[in-house]
């Protein structure tokens, strides 16, 4: 379903970030008749998933294909509020979270899940020696969790504070018994929670899952017995993006997500389509010592230098929109506008004379110098998201270019990006992008320790950011917001990092209608129509 | 009682058989094959390694945790100096042993097999096809066409199947799959689940090489039909269809046959964009995703495969040549 260009952007963004779920909802004509059951739901998905095991991977096609099997301890709803799924209850601070368990549940072999797996699916996550990459997001290092199975309760103590405990632990994929004592299972898609089981894989072809029937712990009041859902859903590896938007027209697919040229096509059609927002256009700058870009008035003429709303339209065709926050997907449970009045305004006067105060001057070639050393600049974009993002870096070259500013423009593919960004260092800016479901997840990328150690790629050292967070960290849920929302201005003021464009990834739907997920489409929320 | 003399300067059955043009052109032949092959497979190798990024990273994900990808580096043996990494690997390809997919886990060779089906299928039916409309076909056209005849006709077939051997196989896919499957919707889009879904795959293959065999063979029918022998049969009164089958068409096929195989090989390279095309489920298809994911083992594994598939070719079409027309393997010998 998920193109090249679309997973390309995804992995960019909520591999950076991790965040759980994105907004958005349904949109376009598509008239679809009426719901029937016993359908096979097809959808086209860019990636072949790999090893599917949900602890161990941050990939979006494994994480996509691991919404069908594996559920979760809660669902956000539309404005983030947790809704029961495996767990019917819960009770939570910042600091611990008890869980009780709904009745019943089962795993795909008929065995029943305990607290105690629930529990070890947490603590497995928790031990560093394992090194999944959900430590630290979902869930903090040093938690434990312990488990009552005669009460069905977890009660888990996180190694510390987290003000969206909830919504962090309660989106960890939870996998049954026979998949913790083996792990071979769980990479192959085994052990099974969730709506689906998976009944055959064919690496880089299809995947065919067969819903459960036993499955009734859908997010809220979910009707197992409700019509239009699917008996089955078949995912199809389809790497091309034409391919898959002629298979959607032809009805051989029921979803795929197409992020470029073909989305007119599909536009003109008027197919249903569900747009997660995702950030597109983003700058970084790296603060490490030594470079130009440490220098807070050598990265606000930067960003003065920029046409931000010009830029916006060439990335985006002008389909992007404004973002209000770097936190822009589900559950995103403050929904605070922190960007409107504290990017840097369009001022090329401004970003001269801010330039000269930084004691970088002009020389007989236009180019700014200090030192004896001329203030050449590179900038990283991934070039498998589409060729706007290569136009869009042009046009900011030249619009620095006119400042006194060389930039060197170094096209990148996802994992060139993290290498650089987490290896080499080997950069100044970054159009690379980082977001969250939650303004926590931001904490380790702008306040966290620099690689290797961590993930603050770009050497942030921001105080008011960091007693900021701190201070919201103690709060629980949506009551540390406007202390969260505060912090993430810190960020912009300081220019550590400039957002300018938020951008939908549409997956277009015909013969079914779905709600987004994070990673494409929510499988709870499928409808198959006539 | 008979006495066995030895006539020293009559060679032994040994000798003869040493002594042997076809022991000397197999010989040559394979060791060419050979070198080939080892060729390849260094180019192979050195290309996934040489190119830029980190095949585990690809695979773990953008911030997987430092020491994670270090340990998996570790274990894959990416840390060794890359000629142990040669030297390891030319030992388990001579093992049998293609390695693991970084990316999906799943054993190369059990993955080659599963896919090498499909895209031989598809080249072989394409192959097949295209013998089949073009050697009638160019044949048809020069007994239409000789001696100056049906001009018009000639133009059109010229101007037709030039523009059909243009047509790059890219985007005559395209252009297959918008009319007969998306507008008219004959025949599936994409994938290898029915018997009509080989149908526009195997045009979009076949179509470039029918046109330029097509050609072909009408040029050596032609030229076979000037021959003396020709004229002959034809003043015997001898029927025309006796005259182009039986005396005509073998002679003009020799040269056309080993054009169309040397195509098979175009067909098999051209196999990795059409699978693309049309989610095929072959190596073709395969390759452009673990390129992309950097999956060092498969790439690999694949471009092995489709360049031992070119040797194949050519070395059968040598030695089909040399069957047919002994005389250039004593000659080269």
């Amino acid at each position: 379903m998920r193109s090249k260009k679309s997973i390309a952007s995804l992995i960019a963004t909520t591999a950076l970030a991790l965040g759980a779920c994105t907004s958005g909802g349904g949109a376009g004509a598509g008239d679809e008749g009426e719901l029937v059951d016993g359908k096979t739901f097809t959808m086209a998905l860019g990636l072949d998933p790999g090893a599917i095991d949900p602890a161990m991977t941050v990939l979006s096609s494994a994480r996509f294909v691991g919404q069908f099997i594996y559920a979760r301890l809660i669902e956000p709803d539309d404005d983030g509020e947790a809704m029961p799924a495996l767990a019917e209850k819960w009770k939570v601070d910042a600091k611990t979270a008890v869980f009780t368990l709904r009745e019943g549940i089962t795993c795909e072999d008929g065995s029943e899940l305990t607290a105690t797996d629930v529990a070890d699916n947490i603590n497995f996550i928790a031990d560093p020696g394992h090194r999944s990459p959900l430590l630290g997001l979902n869930v903090q290092p040093g938690t434990v969790a312990k488990a009552d199975d005669a009460s069905r309760t977890v009660t888990v103590t996180s190694g510390t504070p987290d003000s969206f405990l909830l919504l962090n632990l309660g989106g960890v994929p939870i996998a049954c018994g026979n998949g913790l004592a083996d792990r071979d299972l769980l990479a192959k898609g085994r052990a099974a929670t969730g709506m689906f089981k998976l009944v055959e894989a064919v690496p880089n072809d299809h995947y065919t899952f067969e819903r459960r029937e036993d499955y009734t712990w859908g997010p809220g009041d979910w009707d197992p017995n409700q019509k239009g859902l699917p008996d089955k859903v078949v995912i199809r590896i389809i790497p091309n993006e034409t391919t898959a938007a002629n298979l959607l027209i032809s009805g051989e697919v029921n979803a795929a997500t197409i992020a470029g040229a073909e989305r007119d096509r599909l536009d003109d059609m008027g197919l249903f389509n569900a747009a997660p927002l995702t950030p597109f256009g983003q700058f970084h700058f790296n603060q490490a010592a030594g470079r130009p870009t440490a220098d807070e008035g050598v990265r606000r003429a930067l960003v003065q230098a920029q046409d931000l709303g010009k830029l916006r339209k060439v990335l985006t065709g002008d389909r992007g929109s404004v973002p209000t926050s770097l936190v822009t997907m589900s559950p995103d449970p403050c929904d605070i506008n922190t960007v409107k009045g504290n990017i840097p305004e369009y001022d090329v006067a401004a970003a001269n004379a801010a330039l000269d105060a930084t004691g970088w001057t002009k020389g007989s070639d236009g180019i700014r110098a200090k030192g004896g050393k001329k203030l050449e600049l590179t900038m990283i974009y991934l070039n498998t998201i589409g060729e706007t993002m290569a136009a869009t870096a042009e046009l900011a070259q030249q619009e620095w270019k006119k400042i006194g500013v060389e930039v060197k423009l170094r096209g990148v593919d996802l994992t060139q990006l993290g290498e650089t960004l987490f290896g080499t260092g080997d950069w100044d800016i970054s159009a690379g992008q980082v977001s969250a479901g939650v303004p926590s997840k931001l904490v380790p990328f702008f306040g966290g320790p620099n690689p290797p150690d961590g993930t603050n790629f770009a050497h942030v050292d921001n105080p008011q950011y960091k007693e900021l967070t701190t201070k919201a960290a103690t709060k629980v849920g949506a009551t540390g917001c406007e202390d969260w929302a505060a912090a993430e201005v810190e960020l912009f003021k300081a220019v550590d990092v400039v957002t300018y464009a938020d951008s939908g990834f549409p997956t277009y739907g015909k013969g079914a209608r779905f709600e987004p997920s994070d990673v494409g489409v929510n499988p709870m929320s499928i409808r198959m129509y006539e | 009682m008979a006495s066995l003399v030895v006539d020293p300067s009559t060679p032994s059955a040994a000798g003869r058989v040493l002594d042997s043009p076809w022991l000397s052109f197999t010989l040559r032949r394979g060791a060419r094959f050979l070198v080939s092959m080892w060729v390849l497979v260094t180019a192979a190798f050195l290309m996934m390694h040489l190119v830029p990024g980190d095949p585990v990273r690809a695979a773990l994900g953008i911030d997987a945790p430092a020491d994670l990808v270090a340990s998996r580096r570790e274990a894959l043996g990416l840390n060794d100096p890359l000629l142990t990494q040669y030297v390891d690997y030319l030992r388990n390809l001579l093992s049998g042993d293609l390695g693991i997919s970084m990316g999906s886990g799943e054993p190369v060779g059990t993955m080659v097999v599963e896919r090498l089906g499909s895209t031989v299928q598809l080249a072989l039916l394409a192959f097949v096809v295209a013998g089949a409309i073009a050697v009638p076909l160019g044949v048809a056209m020069a007994v239409a066409t000789r001696a100056g005849r049906r001009r018009g006709v000639e133009l059109v077939f010229a101007t037709s199947s030039m523009l059909a051997a243009a047509i790059p196989e890219f985007l005559l896919a395209v252009g297959l799959v918008y009319v007969f499957a998306v507008n008219l919707a004959w025949f599936p889009v994409a994938g290898a689940a029915t018997l009509s879904s080989f149908v526009l795959p195997v045009l979009a293959l076949a179509v470039g090489p029918t046109a330029i065999l097509a050609r072909i063979a009408r040029v050596e029918m032609l030229a076979v039909l000037q021959d003396d022998y020709i004229r002959t049969a034809r003043a015997k009164r001898l029927p025309a269809r006796r005259i182009y089958l039986r005396h005509a068409l073998p002679n003009a096929l020799t040269a056309t046959l080993t054009l169309g195989g040397l195509m098979l090989t175009t067909m098999v390279a051209g196999t990795v964009l059409v699978e693309n095309i049309f989610a095929w489920p072959g190596l073709g298809s395969r390759i452009v995703q673990s390129i992309t994911a950097k999956d060092y083992p498969v790439v690999q594994a694949i471009i092995l495969i489709y360049g031992g598939l070119v040797l194949l070719v050519n070395l059968l079409v040598d030695i089909t040549l040399a069957l047919l027309d002994p005389r250039s393997t004593i000659r080269e010998a």
